[in-house]
């Protein structure tokens, strides 16, 4: 038996698609009617060559129209993956080049990320492998300072500087100066305050409507969320919403700006703590965000509205409102700023680290309560790249998700609208498949009995003569070993022992007990041989209930 | 007349009906009735059950008493007899009589079980081991579970109990077969092969063909003969010991140990203790077999054809000593444990663990892990299969109609002035234009596709799209593109939509004859 065979059993079709007549090239050699007519295999051996469903006549048009274009078959234009890359990356349309203004722009080096060619992206079509070999080929004489290690004369060659300082120096001061200071009561509630503000724009802002568009806003709300979001310190929105385009699109890729498979440490500040390689970089379309020109301003003239927002703002208003300056600019700002940089990156570690995995298991994002509480509901972040542009990232009740809260009380008031949702029967789907996939694993772990097509075909003679000295029954036309099992059988030794070498199928099935579903998997794990003649019914639980529906009319 | 009001509504409303005929005829049925149901009435569990109970409820409100004793001396017999009693009942009446889930070494387990067991007051174990076992047998029956939850909460919880069932033949009958009154060596041997089954008539046959397995044989017969007449011993002074081990004892411990007084003794220790350990018994016969009822999470990890639950309210699983794992314990009734977990909380298993480490019983069934996870997947796998069959997985390809390319083309232009997108992926021919404003990449990419073969830039070439993006594509589906590789074709459809019996058939559902194999 060669593998069509098994093909053909193992995954029978439906009777009216076998109109196909190539379908006859598949079929085993079917053998001669021996048993009854309720044998299933019946409609197999009826069925004729070619079956024109009733249902479908509109088909037979088309049945015609195969035969002739059979002979002359016409391919399809296939989409060319350059262009098509260079329209993902936005090169097809004439950006106006967004460059940070004066000082803020060199420091922050912007540049080099999006500095790749339509004709660079298309290469991206071959495996990563083939990439990552000709990568290698290209940097074989030159080294990028990435790829360098680390020693004493270039350490800090390796820093992103400008990062360095906005992510760990700041605060280190700002937590050196804490230990100094004592903050006012009202200056440590305006830092809460500020903390959810910055925090909200950061993911209902940034994350969900900048770089998702998961929803429109009000040109205010898009301010709002600029002005705040610059205040929590982790770049302009272009910068911000590029590379998370880049990171969904190249998510666990050497392309990903922030890979979750170099580690946590990597994932959280490593990546923007270093510099990147320049032969990872990406692009993705930003044209949409070019044209806003709340964006252009917020990244033109990032640096001043970064100042303003994040230390300004929150020291004068404790300085003037309450004479607490010094503990507004620490409290309110710096240690603010770092509290929420902290909980943003938790999105990029955490989320990718810990929790369940219900709608794919192929890619590291992950669902966890506890990234959920720190980051405003961000945490259910494998439904997030199952479907990235839905505004929601909890679906259930129970599950913490203030953001979706904030979207849909601004989208009541007017503020945002045409909210975008993936539709529930691909939610199930998604969850369907894992669960599944899950559960086949979990089958591929147990004995499942031998299958039937594997047993050897035995005699009734044959079987006669052995049956009692090795402690075969048959049941179901499949011969069982149970010798070992006699002892442990729950209704008794004496009830297994009559029935040896005899055919139990009525006793086993309910005529003098019902046997539970477990019995049912026990007894296929007892398989030894198919009986000759006779009818074959492995599925033993179907069985059962066709006899017990007889024996209840 | 109290007891009269309780007959139930049924036959209230036949007494309506018969009354405006024949008025001494209907007086008369009426009295056979009246007659019929005092018969019916299980006395002694009325008096267990329902009357001393409710006179010590009734002494405690008259006197002012607390639920709870005094004494703490009491109150810690209270404690620990309830702990006896309970496991005399579960592990003996229960785990052992009903389900034999092991094999008593020593006839001392015999006395402690059957005495302190009918302290629950609940009658002889005979009896109640036999309508367990129909119970099991027929779970869920109306005619035949005795305490079939599908007549209602109070009667699978209290009041089958009170009352004698209808079919009294089946059931005399039923108890006969299952444990039948031994007088004699010849008179068991004979009874239990009439008794066990159909196809036994052949017994001596086979017994002395197989020599090895005789001396096993005659061994559990020697100890099912022991068991039956304990059983019967316990049935003929089933009275007498309920009154020595459910008032006599706990009275005479509390005035000679607890230095309480004699009625104290009677009502904590006695007659509230039984009342408490009968009401979780009910309880899980009723609560724990009533899906419908919600008063916890519901949770039916091995079969949800029937209305059986595993109780995981904690306090219930506390006071039932670990009993209220119903839908566990029916798929696996031999299983002396109540859980396939180590640490699941069930004193029962730890008193017959302990019990076999003595040495008293041995033999202790327990179900293979295998087999508790392979009934865990198919149940698993049947609410899967309803979640997937809820679902719209698009049209299967073989309902579709084979369009050419060239018919194709001339689709596409056809629909250029409009707004529609039509891409072929893996040639099939997909309608985007429901899904074009909420593509995640951008609309651009689409129109730039439109009319063309995207599979390549579908999977990777542009971006690696997810099972999500799978799925939403397949709900698009309007046609098979026409290449002339029909075999390819079908050999997708038998991939696609076979794969359902595939999967069924890993667990044995094939329908074929052995001749093909």
């Amino acid at each position: 038996m060669g593998w069509p065979y098994h093909f053909f059993f193992g995954a029978p079709a439906p009777p009216d698609f076998f109109f196909f007549p190539f379908t006859q090239r598949f079929a085993a050699p079917v053998p001669p009617a021996t048993v009854g007519q309720s044998h299933p295999d019946a409609v197999l051996q009826t069925r004729p060559n070619i079956y024109i469903p009733p249902d479908i006549p509109s088909l037979i048009p088309i049945l015609i129209s195969i035969r002739l274009t059979m002979s002359q078959p016409e391919l399809l234009e296939s989409v060319d993956i350059t262009s098509l890359n260079a329209l993902a990356a936005g090169a097809n349309k004439k950006n106006p080049r967004v460059v940070a203004a004066g000082l803020g722009g060199k420091l922050m080096g912007t540049k080099s990320i999006v500095d790749v060619t339509a004709e660079q992206m298309a290469k991206d079509s071959e495996t990563f492998y083939e990439k990552d070999e000709r990568e290698r080929q290209k940097y074989r004489k030159q080294m990028h300072i990435s790829e360098k290690p680390w020693t004493l004369s270039n350490w800090h060659q390796h820093i992103n500087w400008l990062n360095s300082v906005l992510v760990v120096f700041v605060p280190a001061i700002g937590f050196y100066h804490a230990f100094t200071t004592a903050p006012q009561m009202k200056t440590v509630a305006l830092a809460v305050f500020l903390y959810v503000l910055c925090g909200v724009s950061i993911t209902a802002g940034y994350h969900r409507c900048f770089a998702h568009k998961a929803y429109d806003a009000h040109w205010s709300v898009r301010a709002f969320f600029a002005f705040f979001g610059a205040g929590a310190v982790q770049g302009s929105v272009k910068w911000w919403a590029h590379s998370h385009r880049i990171h969904h699109r190249y998510t666990d890729t050497n392309r990903d700006p922030y890979d979750a498979r170099e580690g946590f440490w990597y994932s959280h500040m490593g990546w923007m703590l270093t510099k990147a390689n320049p032969k990872n970089r990406a692009r993705a379309d930003i044209s949409d965000l070019t044209s806003d020109p709340i964006v252009v301003f917020q990244h033109r003239h990032y640096l001043a509205v970064m100042v303003l927002s994040s230390v300004v703002l929150p020291c004068v208003v404790a300085g003037l409102g309450w004479g607490d300056w010094k503990g507004g600019f620490i409290y309110g700002g710096i240690l603010r700023f770092f509290c929420i940089q902290q909980a943003t990156f938790c999105v990029n570690s955490l989320a990718h680290w810990i929790g369940t995995q219900p709608f794919d298991d192929r890619r590291t994002p992950r669902d966890h309560v506890l990234t959920a509480f720190v980051t405003f509901g961000e945490g259910y972040h494998n439904f997030h790249h199952e479907f990235p542009s839905d505004y929601r990232n909890a679906l259930k009740w129970y599950q913490y998700d203030p953001t979706k809260v904030c979207i849909w009380i601004l989208s009541k008031f007017g503020l945002a609208w045409n909210l975008k949702t993936f539709s529930q029967n691909a939610i199930e789907q998604g969850l369907y498949q894992q669960q599944q996939k899950k559960l086949n694993r979990m089958k591929e772990k147990l004995n499942w009995g031998t299958s039937v097509q594997e047993l050897p075909v035995w005699d009734r003679s044959y079987f006669n003569e052995i049956a009692k000295k090795e402690g075969l029954i048959i049941i179901a036309g499949i011969v069982h070993n149970v010798k070992n099992f006699i002892k442990e059988h729950p209704g008794g030794a004496a009830l297994v022992n009559a029935s040896l070498g005899k055919d139990a199928t009525k006793a086993f099935n309910g005529a003098v007990y019902q046997h539970s579903n477990a019995a049912h998997n026990l007894l296929a794990t007892m398989r030894v041989a198919v009986i000759k003649d006779s009818a074959v019914e492995s599925n033993t639980f179907d069985l059962q209930e066709e006899m017990m529906a007889k024996k209840a009319i | 007349m109290s007891q009269a009001t309780s007959r139930g509504v049924k036959i209230q409303k036949r007494k309506t009906q018969i009354l405006p005929g024949d008025s001494r005829t209907a007086r008369k049925a009426l009295q056979k009735r009246k007659q019929d149901f005092l018969r019916r009435i299980n006395y002694f569990s009325l008096l267990t059950a329902v009357l001393l109970p409710l006179c010590a409820i009734a002494y405690l409100i008259k006197e002012g008493l607390s639920v709870l004793p005094e004494n703490p001396r009491t109150r810690w017999l209270g404690v620990i007899y309830y702990c006896i009693t309970m496991l005399a009942f579960t592990a003996g009446y229960h785990k052992y009589y009903a389900h034999s889930t092991f094999r008593i070494r020593s006839s001392l387990l015999h006395v402690f079980f059957v005495v302190f067991g009918a302290s629950i007051g609940l009658g002889p174990v005979r009896v109640w081991a036999a309508m367990h076992r129909a119970h099991h047998q027929y779970t869920d029956d109306v005619d035949r579970d005795p305490y079939s939850i599908k007549r209602g909460f109070l009667w699978a919880h209290w009041g089958w109990l009170l009352k004698r069932p209808k079919s009294t033949t089946f059931y005399k009958e039923f108890i006969e077969q299952e444990f039948p009154i031994v007088s004699g060596d010849n008179e068991l041997s004979s009874k239990l092969t009439t008794g066990s089954a159909v196809i036994t008539e052949s017994d001596l046959r086979i017994g002395n063909a197989l020599e090895t397995y005789e001396i096993k044989v005659s061994d559990s017969k020697d100890r099912q003969r022991q068991t039956l007449e304990w059983m019967a011993w316990q049935e003929s002074w089933n009275f007498i010991l309920f009154i020595l081990t459910s008032l006599l004892i706990p009275t005479l411990v509390a005035i000679w140990y607890c230095g309480d007084t004699w009625v104290n003794g009677l009502i904590y220790s006695g007659i509230l203790r039984m009342f408490v350990s009968q009401q979780l018994i009910f309880f899980t016969e009723s609560i724990c077999h009533a899906k419908w009822l919600q008063v916890t999470i519901p949770s039916q990890p091995f079969n949800d054809k029937n209305l059986l639950v595993d109780c995981l309210n904690p306090i219930v699983a506390l006071l039932t000593f670990g009993q209220a794992l119903q839908n566990y314990h029916h798929e696996f009734p031999h299983d002396y444990r109540v859980s396939s977990l180590t640490w699941a909380f069930d004193p029962t298993k730890w008193f017959i663990w302990s019990l076999s480490c003595v040495g008293l019983v041995d033999e202790l069934c327990k179900t293979p892990k295998d087999l508790v996870m392979q009934l865990r997947i198919q149940q698993k796998q049947q609410v899967l299969n309803h979640m997937r069959s809820q679902l719209n997985w698009g049209t299967p390809l073989s309902k579709l109609p084979m369009i050419t390319a060239k018919e194709f083309n001339r689709l596409c232009q056809s629909a250029a002035g409009q707004d529609r997108i039509y891409i072929v992926i893996q040639n099939v021919i997909h309608d985007i234009t429901p899904f074009m404003d909420q593509h995640p990449g951008g609309l651009a990419l689409l129109q730039a596709s439109h009319g063309k073969d995207a599979t390549k830039a579908f999977y990777g070439g542009v971006y690696g799209h997810l099972t999500a993006a799978v799925n939403l594509l397949a709900t698009m589906r309007i046609g098979v593109l026409d290449t002339g590789d029909d075999e390819g074709v079908w050999r997708r459809v038998a991939r696609e939509e076979g794969d359902v019996d595939a999967r069924d058939e890993r667990q044995g559902g094939q329908h074929r004859s052995a001749e093909a194999a």
